[in-house]
Formats: C-alpha cells, sequence, structure tokens
C-alpha cells in the first residue's frame, strides 16, 4: 500500500478515536468530576503512549534536550490539565456534540496566533473560514435549551 | 426556572469549550515550535501528557480522593476515553510523518462529525443531536478545513 494510503488510514483512525473518546468522557462525567475523570483519562493516556513509543523507538525518549523539556512542559501544561479539562467540562455541562464542535475550532486559534505572531498572511479561504466558524457558533449560542 | 438554568448550563459549557479550544490552538503551537527541533513527535506526546498529568495530580490531590468512590463503570469510561484520546494523538503523528499535511489534517479535523453521529445513534437517552445543532456543527467543520486549506503554502 502505497505511504499516502495508509496517512489517510491513520488519520481516519485519529479522528474516530477523538471523535469515540468524547462519547466515553460524556458517560464517565456523570458520575466522576471534571479534575478526577481529567487525570484518569490522561493517566490511561500516558500508559497508552508510552508503551507505544517503548515499543516503536525508545530512543528519542531518553535523549530529549532539557531546553525543549521546558517549553514540553509548558505544552503539557496548557494542553493537558488545561485544554483537556476545559475539553470535558464543556462536554459534562453542553453536551458532547456541540462541545466538540467547538473544540473541534483549534486550528482556529492557531491560525490567529500563526498571523499575529509569526507573520502569517490572513487569506480569503481563511477569512470566509472564520466567518463560516463564527456563523457556525452563533447558531450553537442561540440553540434553544428547554 | 428550570429551564434558565438549563439555558445558563448550556452557555457555561460552550464558554468551556471556547477556552478549551483557546488552550488547545496555544498547545498545538507551542508543540509544532518543540517538534521542529530535535525532539521527536512520538517524545513529545509522552513527555507532554506526563507533565500534564504530573500537575494535574497536584492541584486535584484533594478532590481525587471523593472521586474514586465513583462507580468503578464510569471511572471505566474515562479510562476510555484516555485511551481513545493517546491512540487519536498517536495515529496523527503516524498520520502526519505518512501522508502531506494538506491532506492529513482535514480527515483528522472530521472528528467532531464522527462525535455528532455516535452522540446520535449512542447516547439518544441521553442527549439530542437538534437538526440547528447538526448544521451549527458542519458550519464550524467547513470553516475549519477552509482555514486549515488557506494556510497552505501553494
Amino acid at each position: 500500500m502505497p505511504e499516502t494510503t495508509w496517512g489517510i488510514f491513520f488519520a481516519t483512525l485519529a479522528a474516530l478515536s477523538w471523535g469515540t473518546g468524547a462519547i466515553f468522557a460524556r458517560r464517565g462525567m456523570e458520575h466522576v468530576g471534571s479534575g478526577s475523570g481529567t487525570l484518569v483519562s490522561l493517566i490511561a493516556g500516558l500508559v497508552v503512549t508510552t508503551i507505544v513509543a517503548l515499543v516503536f523507538d525508545s530512543r528519542p525518549l531518553v535523549s530529549v534536550h532539557p531546553k525543549d523539556l521546558v517549553w514540553l512542559a509548558l505544552f503539557g501544561v496548557i494542553q493537558f490539565p488545561l485544554g483537556r479539562l476545559l475539553n470535558y467540562t464543556a462536554i459534562r455541562l453542553a453536551g458532547a456534540a456541540p462541545a466538540t464542535a467547538i473544540l473541534g475550532s483549534s486550528p482556529l486559534i492557531s491560525a490567529t496566533w500563526a498571523i499575529i505572531f509569526l507573520g502569517e498572511r490572513l487569506t480569503l479561504p481563511i477569512a470566509v473560514g472564520i466567518t463560516t466558524v463564527v456563523a457556525g457558533l452563533g447558531l450553537l449560542l442561540t440553540e434553544r435549551r428547554a | 426556572m428550570e429551564g434558565q438554568s438549563s439555558r445558563s448550563t448550556f452557555l457555561l459549557g460552550l464558554l468551556a469549550a471556547s477556552l478549551g479550544a483557546i488552550a488547545y490552538g496555544t498547545g498545538q503551537t507551542l508543540a509544532r515550535y518543540v517538534v521542529t527541533g530535535s525532539t521527536t513527535p512520538m517524545a513529545g506526546a509522552v513527555y507532554g501528557i506526563f507533565f500534564g498529568t504530573l500537575v494535574l495530580s497536584i492541584v486535584s490531590a484533594r478532590q481525587i480522593r471523593h472521586d474514586l468512590r465513583a462507580s468503578r463503570a464510569a471511572l471505566g469510561m474515562m479510562g476510555m476515553a484516555g485511551v481513545c484520546s493517546g491512540l487519536g494523538t498517536l495515529f496523527m503523528f503516524l498520520a502526519l510523518s505518512k501522508a502531506p499535511i494538506t491532506l492529513a489534517t482535514p480527515i483528522i479535523s472530521l472528528y467532531p462529525m464522527v462525535t455528532l453521529v455516535l452522540t446520535h445513534l449512542l447516547l439518544k437517552r441521553f442527549e439530542r443531536v437538534t437538526p440547528r445543532m447538526a448544521l451549527a456543527c458542519i458550519l464550524v467543520l467547513s470553516g475549519v478545513l477552509l482555514v486549515i486549506l488557506g494556510r497552505v503554502e501553494p
């Protein structure tokens, strides 16, 4: 099978994994607090990723530059306790479908940072994309809940 | 009164989701900065989750004792959510190593649609997906795809 086909296969598996994870979180959060639920999920995720990393290639794990460790710690704090805690809190309060739709708009945030800090250009597709996301969020915000 | 409280909870959830999207977007920018150096994506994922787990363990230490009295089924569900998220991260790195980013990223960002369909199929008793909500999800997703494609260098 060509490399690109494998890439499409793995990308599909990633979407299926994340999409399914939100469903498990939605059910679990009915009985577990956001903080502990996030912690249990992080421990499970850490075990799985460490095993896979050790099986496939363990060398990069021991050769990380100390300076990179500082950045990885910052990344870890922003992405996991903060991002995932808010993710699971949102799923618990608003439901899996609308929360995941908004959380899925994170590429919009990284594009905004890239435009502000890295000097990337605001192209027409990006402008139209931002408008479309805002329209979708507007629909979600005005959704009537009984 | 109950309807108002339900709406406030819903809006609070959407606010948490928006802040979560900001955290994820910022984290992704940082991750890209780190893995373009000498650190591999796999090591980045492992250390990132490790530091995240460490900090959260310290912050939520008090609440954990109480929450661990929850049913094993609920804790199992959260464990499965974590396994799915961990596998999702690994599959994403594998996808990006095999296919061009222009192809892999739009496919990966379809995951809210997976949640939408699974919510409709499996969580009918707990959550209703209205046509308006489905349209909103499709709009957000289309916008995200446009932003991703708009960032691709010709």
